[in-house]
């Protein structure tokens, strides 16, 4: 009895709580005088025609391409200088070791909106606004502090015995790391690859004031500026936010748990 | 981080000589961390240096930084309204965020511990909205929220006839609400991922000492679960403040600060400084304020930490 109380609680939250995104997907089905009407109904008929007209005009294809290559540059790049950083704060004698961590920790407590008006006006004359360059510089050095510490504090619960193992069979510790040390972090990899593909897939501020050609937008700006030209077309809105929207989920429900669990365990750490 | 532990290249040894010596080990272990400190003080940490002397000068943002002493702070202090009013808004705003998710993500924990083999399903679904685009979310709220075609059309429809004419954005005194309330959608699912996480490093033999004392489960949830969980609540409770100060998207996309000032929060204030009045230099003495508020809390809340809350 009380198992079956507990469940229809969650079950009828769960509802409420997909409520919006469950509309949002009927509702890019329907055409604009159906919504207009009544916004909460299913579609007379299915109708996929707001799709290409929100692809088109959003300046999707463009808009994907840019944000790809962003948010991959990013990742590629926070996984590689993050990787190496670990392993130096962790199994080697680093110089300032303390200094370092002291100096990402405070990294994490400073807020990006910090910088977002003196980067602005260095990069503007070093052509790095409107620049993909420029926004996975910015994305890889705002997202990197937090899931630094993730790494290291992995890296600290791998065995060193293994590493000296190889080390003593005449690896480098370059190749130690590559070869021995980082196929054991991969869960951890995976888990901030994760955490930096999708923050930077969402990053609205930055983006917004560093990307103001239209030519340059992520998935995320380009439906900001297709919402403030077609703000009462609706059906092709909720089609433009399902777009935005499907590459994300789609990774989110592929590899939920790895991106829950790491957030998990970063989080009750602090 | 004392300064015994910083260990520089030049140093006295145990025995008290003057060391100077570069080990070609210990610079080749040093070149791991650098490329992971370049790029973050290059984007972040210089930047965010240059803040602390923006703050002092009048700017436009493209000519000569002039210096004008304390003036901004002085004005910021004394005569801008404007941002004394936002600060109070992200006041309602933290206050907001210090009760509902929290209170709402450790209620759906505890249930969904309790969901046996359907509690990933749960805790997924639950945590969905996290990864929604703010700006999708905040846009498609919007509508929504519109008078004409929003929810309140439903209302109307099913005869709720004192919740049709409610102006979710329209109304100064609820936009707040109505923007926060977007935020609240997307954020009580990572609570409550946190909470669960928690949750399951409880020892059970604790429970078990309760129930053999008597303990109801209420006394169980006072008494054992609160003061077991109280780290996770103190790291929440960090992250809550901090971001409360720090908050943008879901503000800057929906209402830009209106109507007429009602959500204007220290964020969405800075960057109108910054991006439409071209008030650079005064913008960076609000970000200098803010960030060091947000610096002040963080470092608190290390120090409560260590101080025992890990019990």
């Amino acid at each position: 009895m009380r198992k079956i109380a507990i469940h229809v609680t969650l079950v009828i939250v769960l509802m409420l709580h997909m409520v919006p995104l469950v509309t949002i997907f009927v509702n890019s089905l329907r055409s604009n005088s159906e919504i207009s009407k009544a916004l909460l109904a299913l579609p007379q008929f299915f109708d996929l025609s707001n799709y290409p007209v929100a692809w088109v005009d959003g300046n999707y294809l463009v808009a994907f391409a840019n944000t790809f290559i962003i948010d991959f540059g990013a990742v590629a790049i926070v996984v590689i200088v993050e990787v190496l950083a670990a392993y130096g704060l962790t199994k080697l004698d680093v110089y300032g070791k303390q200094a370092f961590i002291g100096y990402f920790v405070v990294g994490i407590s400073v807020p990006a909106f910090a910088i977002l008006v003196p980067l602005y006006f260095v990069f503007e004359p070093l052509g790095l606004t409107n620049s993909k360059l420029g926004m996975i510089l910015i994305y890889a050095a705002i997202f990197m502090p937090f899931t630094l510490l993730f790494m290291r504090s992995y890296f600290v619960g791998i065995p060193r015995e293994l590493e000296e193992a190889a080390l003593i069979d005449g690896c480098s510790e370059l190749q130690v790391l590559r070869r021995i040390t980082l196929p054991l972090a991969m869960p951890m990899v995976t888990t901030v690859a994760l955490i930096v593909f999708v923050n930077s897939y969402n990053e609205f501020l930055f983006a917004n004031v560093f990307l103001q050609d239209p030519d340059e937008a992520t998935v995320a700006l380009a439906f900001y500026s297709f919402v403030g030209k077609y703000s009462l077309d609706y059906g092709t809105i909720f089609a433009a936010a399902i777009m935005t929207l499907v590459p994300i989920v789609l990774l989110y429900f592929i590899l939920q748990r790895r991106f829950i669990e790491g957030l998990a365990a970063g989080g009750l750490k602090g | 981080m004392g300064g015994r532990s910083i260990r520089s290249p030049i140093s006295l040894d145990t025995k008290g000589n003057l060391r100077m010596k570069l080990n070609k080990r210990r610079l080749k272990a040093t070149a791991f961390v650098v490329p992971a400190f370049l790029l973050h003080a290059a984007i972040v940490g210089i930047p965010a240096l240059s803040l602390v002397f923006y703050a002092f000068t009048e700017w436009n943002g493209i000519g000569t930084p002039k210096f004008n002493g304390v003036e901004n702070f002085r004005y910021m202090i004394i005569e801008d309204s404007d941002f004394h009013a936002a600060l109070g808004n992200n006041l309602i705003y933290m206050a907001i965020f210090l009760t509902a998710p929290l209170v709402v993500g450790l209620l759906m924990a505890l249930l969904t511990m309790r969901a046996g083999r359907f509690q990933m399903l749960y805790r997924a679904l639950f945590f969905l909205p996290f990864v929604v685009s703010p700006v999708v979310a905040g846009r498609i709220f919007m509508i929504y929220y519109d008078p004409f075609v929003g929810i309140t059309q439903f209302f109307k429809s099913v005869g709720w006839d004192s919740l049709a004419d409610i102006m979710f954005i329209g109304n100064r005194s609820i936009a707040l609400f109505s923007v926060a309330f977007v935020d609240y959608w997307h954020w009580w699912g990572f609570v409550m991922v946190i909470f669960l996480a928690g949750l399951h490093q409880v020892d059970r033999g604790l429970y078990e000492a309760a129930m053999l004392d008597g303990a109801n489960s209420f006394q169980r949830f006072a008494h054992v679960t609160i003061p077991q969980l109280r780290p996770t609540i103190v790291t929440l409770a960090m992250i809550t403040v901090i971001g409360s100060f720090l908050t943008f998207d879901y503000i800057y996309v929906m209402t830009q600060g209106g109507p007429a000032g009602a959500t204007e929060i220290a964020s969405t204030w800075i960057y109108k400084q910054a991006f439409t009045l071209f008030n650079a230099g005064y913008a960076s003495s609000l970000s200098f304020a803010v960030c060091l508020a947000c610096v002040l809390v963080y470092i608190g809340f290390r120090q409560i930490q260590k101080r025992g809350w890990d019990v």
